[in-house]
This record gives C-alpha cells, sequence and structure tokens, in this order.
C-alpha cells in the first residue's frame, strides 16, 4: 500500500470545512480514508484496514484537537472490512468524543459481525469491526417522511437531521438524509446501493465522496456478497444526474486518485455500460474466489507463452526482412507492436504472483491483478488483431484466452459455440488448419508492379510461414464416425497449444487417433518420441482442462508404461 | 554480380555469381528482360555460384518467371544450395519457382 502526501486543503462551497484526504494505490487491502474539518467537528469518513494509515489519521486529528477540542465523528460509506476494519483503532486524546454515523444497515451488518456483507471473508483471519454505531441512516423501519428533527447522540451531541426527496428530471425520485455542521452547512447522504446494500454517497460543499461506486461494476468486484445490478445501475443513474444538476467539482472515491466532476461522470457513464449486460452474474464466495485466483496464475503463463510466440514471430520477420535488405520496413514491423509494454505488464504480474505467495495479499486479489493486467495487454494489443504480420490463428487465440478469462472474472458464462461434429473429421481439420499455408501464395506475383505491395506481401509470406511445416503428423486411423459436442475453435486452441509445446521441445514426429472411451471420446496425442510432463507445465494442462469442462470436457495425461500421452476428453453428441 | 551466358539448343542458361541485391537486381532484371524478350524455348538460371539474394532480388526472380509465362517460355532455377537455399526458405520462395539440382537436370526438363 502507497499512502499519498496529504495535507489539509479547503473544501469548495463550504469555507469554514477542511479536507484532508488520505488516498491509496488502489487495492482491496484499504480504503482511501477522508477528514473533514470544521471549528466544531471533525468528521473521518471510511478509516480504512491499514495501520499506517490508521496512525496517520490519529496523528492529524489529534494535532488539531490539541489545537481545539471538538467532538468527532466517523462516517462509513459502507461496512465493507476494507473501509470499516480499523473503526475503534483510531487513537485520540483521552476524553474525545466520538459518534459514529453510518446506513442503518451497515450499522446492523456491523452489529452481528456479518462476515459475507463486510466482505470479511475476502480476507484470511480478520476480524470483523464490531463498532457500535450512534446513528443509522435511512432505516427501513421508518417511512422517510421529509422534515427536520434534533436527533440526540448522547454525551451532550445532538445533530439536525433533515429528510427529503429530490425530483429528478426523469421523473424519479431521490430520498436524502442531512445532518447540519456546527458552520451551518449540511453533510448530504445519498442512498447508492449496488456494490452493497448500505452504500452511501456523501456531498458537501462542491465535494462528493461516493465510496466505491465508481468499481462497482468492475471484474472481480461485481459480484461480491450484497451486490445487487438492478441497484447499483438506479444509483448510477441518481448520481450522474446528481453530478449533471449541480455544483459538485471534484470526487472522491474509496479507491484511488480524486477525480473532476466531469471525469467521474465519463467513468460512471463507462461503469452503467459495463453493469447492464451483468445480469444473473456468479456471487463471488470463497470457492469461486480460490477457482480465479488458479485461474488467473494459468491464464497469465499462458498469455505470457502466447505472447512471447507472437513478439518471436514478429521478431523473426524482422530479421528475415534485415536480411533481405529491407531493413527499414523492419524497423517499422517491430514498432507496431509495443513488446516492451506487453512485457512489462507481464513481468508486474509475475512480482505481483511472487508476493502473493508470500502472503501479503488477499486472494481475490490475483484475480483483480490478473483482470487489471489482461485490461493492459488488451489495450496494447488491440491495434494488432488486424495485423497481416500475425496469423489469424493466434490472434483470435488470444482473443478467446483473455476474454474467456475476463468473462469469467466478471461472473459471466464463457459463451462458446458448440456444436456436433464427427471426431475424426475435427482433428484432421484441425491438423489441417494448423499445417496450412496462412496467406495466399499468389499474392506477391500479383503485388510486382508496385513497390508497397510487393514489401507488403513480401512479409506477409515471411511472416506467416506454417508453424508446424517441420513437423510430420500422423492422424489416424479413424474408427467409424463418431459424433462429439464440442466448441471447435477452443479444441483447436488446445491442440494448438499442446503441439506448440511438444514441437518446441524438439519433437517431429506426432500422432494423434482418436479413441471411444466409456463416458467420453478421446483425442490421443502421443508420439515415437518419448514426451514428459514437463514439456507443458502444470499450469497449461490444468487452464485446458478447465477451458475444455467449460464443455464438459477435459485434460489428462497418461503414463501408459513411460510413454505419456496427451488425452483430450470430448463428451460424446 | 557476373552473369554468363550459354546457349545450349533451344535453351539458354545464365550464371549468376555473387550477390543479387538493391544494386544488382536491376542490371540482372534487364539482363532477364532482354533474354525473355526474343523468345527461348526456356531459361536456366543457375545460381550454383550465387552468394546472397536480396527482397529485390527475388522480385526480378518473380518478374522473370511471370514474363516468361507471357511468352510461353519456361523459366526454372537451379544450384540453389548453402546460404542462399536458407534465403529461399525464410518465405517459402521455392514453392514460386520451378526448381532443379543440377543445370543439366534444368536444361533437360526443358528440352
Amino acid at each position: 500500500m502507497q499512502a499519498s502526501s496529504s495535507e489539509w486543503g479547503p473544501v469548495a462551497g463550504a469555507p469554514q470545512v477542511e479536507i484532508f484526504p488520505l488516498t491509496n494505490k488502489p487495492s482491496i487491502v484499504t480504503s482511501n480514508a477522508y477528514i473533514l474539518r470544521t471549528p466544531f467537528e471533525i468528521i473521518i469518513v471510511d478509516p480504512g484496514a491499514s495501520a499506517q494509515q490508521t496512525e496517520r489519521i490519529s496523528v492529524a486529528v489529534s494535532d488539531s484537537l490539541r489545537e481545539r477540542p471538538r467532538p468527532v465523528f466517523v462516517v462509513l460509506t459502507h461496512a465493507h472490512h476494507d473501509h470499516s476494519q480499523d473503526v475503534e483503532k483510531i487513537r485520540l486524546p483521552e476524553g474525545t468524543i466520538v459518534k459514529r454515523l453510518a446506513h442503518d444497515e451497515c450499522v446492523k451488518i456491523l452489529e452481528r459481525g456479518d462476515r459475507w456483507l463486510t466482505v470479511a471473508y475476502l480476507y484470511p483471519d480478520v476480524e470483523v469491526c464490531r463498532a457500535k454505531f450512534d446513528l443509522g441512516l435511512f432505516p427501513a423501519s421508518e417511512t422517510m417522511q421529509p422534515g427536520e428533527r434534533t436527533v440526540d447522540l448522547g454525551d451532550g451531541v445532538s445533530c439536525q437531521l433533515r429528510t427529503d426527496v429530490l425530483e429528478t428530471g426523469g421523473g424519479f425520485q431521490v430520498p436524502r438524509q442531512s445532518v447540519q455542521l456546527g458552520t451551518g452547512d449540511w453533510l448530504e447522504f445519498y442512498h447508492t446501493p449496488g456494490h452493497s446494500p448500505d452504500h452511501l454517497s456523501i456531498w458537501l460543499g462542491r465535494h462528493l465522496i461516493i465510496g466505491d461506486l465508481p468499481f462497482a461494476a468492475s471484474p472481480g468486484l461485481a459480484g461480491l456478497v450484497g451486490w445487487n445490478q438492478g441497484d447499483l445501475l438506479r444509483s448510477l443513474r441518481d448520481v450522474l444526474w446528481l453530478l449533471d444538476t449541480s455544483d459538485i467539482e471534484i470526487c472522491h472515491p474509496g479507491h484511488g486518485k480524486a477525480f473532476a466532476a466531469a471525469a467521474m461522470k465519463k467513468v460512471l457513464g463507462a461503469m452503467e455500460n459495463d453493469a447492464r449486460p451483468l445480469v444473473d452474474i456468479a456471487v463471488i464466495d470463497p470457492e469461486r474466489i480460490q477457482a480465479l485466483k488458479e485461474y488467473a496464475l494459468e491464464l497469465l503463463e499462458e498469455a505470457h507463452d502466447l505472447f512471447t510466440i507472437i513478439a518471436g514471430r514478429l521478431m523473426s520477420l524482422s530479421h528475415k526482412l534485415t536480411l533481405l535488405e529491407e531493413a527499414q520496413y523492419a524497423e517499422k514491423v517491430m514498432a507496431s507492436l509495443d513488446f516492451e509494454a506487453i512485457d512489462r505488464t507481464l513481468t508486474g504480474f509475475r512480482a505481483f504472483s511472487d508476493a502473493f505467495r508470500s502472503g501479503q495479499q488477499p486472494d481475490l486479489s490475483v484475480a483483480l491483478k490478473g483482470a487489471q493486467v489482461v485490461n493492459d495487454i488488451e489495450r496494447v494489443f488491440a491495434g494488432q488483431r488486424e495485423s497481416p504480420f500475425i496469423s489469424a490463428s493466434l490472434t483470435s487465440r488470444a482473443g478467446r484466452l483473455l476474454g474467456d478469462f475476463m468473462n469469467t472474472v466478471r461472473g459471466l458464462c464463457i459463451t462458446t459455440n458448440v456444436e456436433p461434429l464427427d471426431v475424426n473429421e475435427l482433428v484432421e481439420g484441425i491438423v489441417q488448419a494448423l499445417t496450412a499455408t496462412p496467406y495466399d501464395p499468389a499474392e506477391i506475383r500479383e503485388a510486382l508492379e508496385d513497390d508497397a505491395a510487393y514489401l507488403g506481401a513480401l512479409a506477409t509470406r515471411l511472416a506467416l510461414q506454417p508453424k508446424f511445416h517441420r513437423v510430420k503428423f500422423d492422424v489416424g486411423p479413424s474408427p467409424r464416425p463418431v459424433a462429439v459436442s464440442v466448441d471447435q475453435e477452443r479444441v483447436c486452441d488446445a491442440i494448438a497449444s499442446l503441439l506448440e509445446s511438444i514441437t518446441g521441445a524438439g519433437i517431429k514426429h506426432v500422432r494423434i487417433q482418436t479413441r471411444v472411451d466409456r463416458d467420453h471420446v478421446e483425442v490421443q496425442i502421443a508420439s515415437e518420441e518419448p514426451l514428459h510432463a514437463e514439456m507443458f507445465g502444470a499450469r497449461k494442462l490444468n487452464l485446458y482442462d478447465r477451458l475444455l469442462a467449460v464443455n464438459s470436457g477435459g485434460l489428462r495425461l497418461r503414463d501408459d508404461g513411460g510413454a505419456i500421452t496427451v488425452n483430450l476428453l470430448l463428451p460424446a453428441a | 554480380m557476373n552473369v554468363r551466358e550459354e546457349k545450349l539448343g533451344d535453351v539458354i542458361v545464365l550464371e549468376a555469381e555473387g550477390r543479387i541485391d538493391s544494386t544488382t537486381a536491376p542490371a540482372l532484371g534487364e539482363t532477364l528482360t532482354a533474354t525473355l524478350g526474343a523468345g527461348p524455348k526456356g531459361l536456366v538460371l543457375d545460381l550454383r555460384l550465387l552468394e546472397y539474394i536480396s527482397s529485390a532480388g527475388f522480385r526480378i526472380l518473380l518478374v522473370a518467371a511471370k514474363r516468361a509465362e507471357e511468352k510461353g517460355s519456361q523459366f526454372v532455377l537451379c544450384g540453389i544450395s548453402g546460404k542462399v537455399r536458407q534465403l529461399f526458405d525464410l518465405g517459402g520462395f521455392l514453392d514460386l519457382f520451378t526448381t532443379y539440382t543440377s543445370k543439366e537436370e534444368g536444361v533437360a526438363s526443358i528440352q
């Protein structure tokens, strides 16, 4: 966790109020914290869950209290562990009166020490904060009658609480509760559920503390226990309306740096688009977190291999062009893909997963980091999908690999195109596709009159030489036609990846046979030369087992007396 | 680069020695065009003594193959070996030409 250097600054629109933001690099370990200071009170929003941050809060608030004693209010945007853990751990001078406010549901969640709705289940061995709160906002048991009343919070502290309902232009109603500060300013609370049922956004002056709403549709966060798509879409609509119709200038999120209101509108607009397809998504429970973590580790290893192949191909093309006196064009080819950015991203993930193994991060953070890495790769790789120098089979395989992972992290099903096929035709087709010449052989002859066209055709030819052309494949002998129910592209992806590992280890002769088992149809990959499990790596085998399992298939290594075969299990149609 | 011409019946054999690169390719291109312009039955380009061929070199060979086709002549390559063969392999260029191991085989294939 990295805390930013913070200091007290003015709150535009509330001249007697100052704000002390404590912001962190986004992570699920701790939230940002915000301290608001008036001559009459100090308000700590979301203390967070980091000893370092809590110490900084304690020092900043204690220093202010020594200058001028006043009550301290602790406010939570929601009960999630990374926001609430340290509510009771802030050290303040003796005799300081502390009052706590949150959504009524948040109060109850913490009272009962709910590990699910605090999402404490994400973190190994943490205690749920069970602090007692003095005021629960938006209570379900009470009708939200507009009006104003004085609420006695005990210890001689009371507050003025106003309830009203805002009418939006679109005919929607947005309930609001506001607490008056000693300065006369109103601290306005909006119930913005979706990320969690108890989520609040807090408006003061021209500042909006928006909690985790900007991340609520993010892969790996959408689907947390308590997440709700319908609520989220309504909250996004309400907050976007608020940003459109108010003088709010700056938004403080629960994680990461502040956004100008205009930038936040873009973020929330994008979030709306991301949230819409998230219908009936899988809940992120401990079992799924474990599976996502494994999947992320497998995927990133495979992505590393795949992008190494792609980079290797382009480097090889560049080398070939240089050999043929086309160094200028070679440079252009090399500049077309930001290898360093992809390498940096994948290396960053490797460093992160190493740090994870040392036990510093919750399991879910591996999946979140994986999703972030995939997004980064997608961005760098976006312009390459149509590159004439990278075989379409490689780019579409990379696309499926990354897309399947992102769908899984989002809690969506992997979309497959399952159809009944004869397994022998399937295997023959795959081998043919893998060994075919992936360019038009006549193209270069048609391009001789034009310099640019000739160079383009030459480069395509140099780049796309069939990758298995030095490998001998024996397919069959085929038994009778056997129908299997599979997604052809995904079976092809698995076989291509396995064959890359096999041929990469120097095997020149591969035998592929099909066999009907009791429950499955098996595609068996073997060789006269010995195959070893180490040629593939456990993560690759697990990854393709996982992906084939989406369509009731699987992947097994079989050791028949020292000779290993790789068996793809495909469901019979 | 040196080019030696030999006539064996209806077949013309050109032996290229040295490098076909962006500097030498135009001259070889002109020689091939002129030779094919006379409408021989066949043209054998012997690359036994060739040390190097660049992209410009492949282009003039492809142009020659196309011109031969238009003229109804046969255009074959022979003697591709060693490093030059590796350069042909880079882009699968051997698939684009009719090739023979030796000049004699090349000539015999035409006659």
